[in-house]
C-alpha cells in the first residue's frame, strides 16, 4: 500500500499549488486577533480586580480588628479604687501640673470630712500616687494623673502632710516617683473649696460626646458579646460531645 | 549563509508575533496563506468555506505560537494545524462517516499514467466521498501513516487502509471516465 507514481504526482502538483486568499481575509483575521487580545487583557484585569478587592477586604478587616482591640485597651485606664469601707469607686482626679493642690492642716480636714461625707472614717488616710504624664512642666495643658489607691494606714496620722508646701517642693515631689501619703479627705475638701479645681467636677461643665463614635463603640461591644455567645455555645457543645464520647468509651 | 539568515529572520518574526506584533503576524500570514488555502481546499470543496477554515486555523496558529518549539519546520507545524482544523470542521458538519471495513485489496493504480493538471487532480479528489477523500489526502498527499491517520480520525488502522483502497478504486474509475470523456468515447 505504498504511495504510487500517480499519488506522488498528485502530491507534487498539489504541494506546488498556491491559492491567493481574498483581500478581506486578513482584515477578518486582524479583527479576530484584536478581539482575542481585548478578551485576554480583560481577563487579566479581572484577576487584578479580584486581587485588589481581596487586599481591600483584608485591609478593612485589619482596621476593624485593630479598632476593637483599642477599645479593649481603653479599659485599663479607668482607675479602680479599693476602698476599705465600701467598694465605692472614687472618680479619677486630674490636676494640671502647675496647679498646686492645697493641702490643709489636719483640723480643717476633720471639719471638711464631716461636712462632705460621713461614710469615710476620720482615721483612715489614703495613699496618693502622683504620676506625672509628661516631663515637660512648662506646658499649661499637661496634667498629672493622680491615682488614688485606698490603703489602710490606720496608725498613720493626718499629720503626714500638715502644711501646704511651696511650689518648688511640690514639683520635687511630683518628679520623685516615690509615693507620698496624703489625707484624702483633706485633699477632697481642698479640691472642693479650691476655686481652680472646682470646674473639674462642676456639673455644669458641658461634656462633648461624639455620638457616632459612641454608637460604633456600642456596636463593637454588641458584636463582641455576640461573638462571645457563639464561642461559649460552641465550647458548651464541644464539652457535651466530649463528655458523651468519654462516657461511651468508658462503657 | 543565506539559509541561516532566513532562519534567524523567521525566528525574530515568530518572536515578534508571539508578542502580538501585528506587522509580524501579517508577515507570517502573507508568507503562508496561499499554501495553506491550497491545503484547506484539498479537504473542503467550497473555496469560501476553505478560506474561513484557514482564517480560523491562522487564529489558532497565532494563539498557540508560543508553543512552537522550533524543532521542526514552521510550515509543517502550520500545515498540521490547518489539516486538524479541516478534520474538526468536517466532523462538526458530520460529513465524515466511516464504515468499519477492514477488507482491502491491492490495486493496479501504478499502471495509470498521470498527465493531469492540478485542477483535474482537485476535480478528481472533490468527487470522492468525504471519508475516502480524507484518508486519501492524509495518506497520499500529507504523507501520514495509517496508524497516525487512525489516531487522527478515531478509527481502526484497518479501516484507514480499506478507506484508502476504496478511494484508489474510486479514483481509478473516475480517471477512466475522464479519459474516455476527453477522448470523446463517452
Amino acid at each position: 500500500m505504498e504511495p504510487n507514481k500517480l499519488e506522488n504526482d498528485f502530491k507534487n502538483k498539489l504541494n506546488q499549488r498556491s491559492m491567493q486568499p481574498t483581500e478581506m481575509a486578513w482584515d477578518r483575521l486582524d479583527a479576530m486577533l484584536t478581539v482575542a487580545e481585548a478578551k485576554k487583557t480583560k481577563s487579566t484585569f479581572g484577576w487584578l480586580y479580584i486581587a485588589a478587592s481581596f487586599l481591600g477586604f483584608i485591609l478593612i478587616a485589619t482596621v476593624f480588628f485593630s479598632q476593637s482591640t483599642s477599645l479593649i485597651d481603653l479599659q485599663p485606664n479607668t482607675v479602680v479604687v479599693k476602698n476599705q469601707v465600701k467598694n465605692d469607686t472614687l472618680p479619677k482626679i486630674t490636676l494640671p501640673i502647675n496647679q498646686q493642690p492645697v493641702l490643709l492642716p489636719s483640723k480643717k480636714n476633720e471639719t471638711a470630712t464631716t461636712a462632705t461625707s460621713n461614710k469615710t472614717p476620720k482615721n483612715h488616710s489614703y495613699k496618693v500616687e502622683l504620676l506625672p504624664v509628661n516631663g515637660d512642666k512648662n506646658n499649661q495643658n499637661q496634667i498629672t494623673q493622680v491615682a488614688i489607691t485606698a490603703t489602710k494606714t490606720s496608725n498613720q496620722s493626718d499629720n503626714l502632710i500638715s502644711s501646704p508646701k511651696p511650689a518648688s517642693s511640690l514639683k520635687e515631689t511630683l518628679s520623685n516617683p516615690k509615693s507620698i501619703h496624703v489625707n484624702v479627705d483633706a485633699l477632697l475638701a481642698s479640691v472642693e473649696k479650691s476655686p481652680k479645681a472646682a470646674p473639674l467636677f462642676d456639673n455644669q461643665t458641658s461634656i462633648k460626646v461624639n455620638p457616632s463614635s459612641f454608637l460604633s463603640q456600642v456596636d463593637g461591644e454588641l458584636e463582641l458579646s455576640f461573638r462571645e455567645k457563639v464561642i461559649q455555645s460552641v465550647n458548651k457543645n464541644y464539652r457535651t460531645v466530649k463528655v458523651a464520647l468519654s462516657n461511651r468509651n468508658n462503657q | 549563509m543565506k539559509v541561516i539568515t532566513l532562519h534567524q529572520e523567521q525566528h525574530q518574526t515568530i518572536a515578534l508575533a508571539i508578542e502580538n506584533n501585528r506587522h509580524a503576524q501579517q508577515k507570517i500570514y502573507t508568507l503562508f496563506a496561499p499554501k495553506m488555502l491550497s491545503v484547506c481546499r484539498q479537504y473542503i470543496k467550497d473555496l469560501q468555506q476553505a478560506e474561513d477554515i484557514m482564517i480560523t486555523a491562522f487564529m489558532k496558529v497565532f494563539t498557540h505560537l508560543k508553543h512552537f518549539e522550533h524543532k521542526g519546520s514552521f510550515e509543517g507545524w502550520i500545515r498540521r494545524i490547518m489539516v486538524n482544523e479541516c478534520i474538526s470542521f468536517l466532523r462538526v458538519q458530520k460529513k465524515i462517516q466511516f464504515i468499519e471495513d477492514e477488507n482491502f485489496f491491492e490495486d493496479r493504480f501504478n499502471d495509470i499514467e498521470s498527465k493531469f493538471s492540478v485542477e483535474d487532480i482537485q476535480f478528481l479528489i472533490d468527487n470522492l466521498p468525504d471519508g475516502y477523500k480524507m484518508v486519501f489526502n492524509l495518506y497520499a498527499i500529507e504523507g501520514y501513516k495509517h496508524k497516525e491517520i487512525a489516531g487522527m480520525l478515531g478509527i481502526n488502522e484497518g479501516t484507514s487502509k480499506s478507506q484508502l483502497s476504496h478511494a484508489r478504486k474510486a479514483l481509478q474509475e473516475q480517471i477512466v471516465k475522464l479519459k474516455n470523456y476527453s477522448n470523446g468515447t463517452e
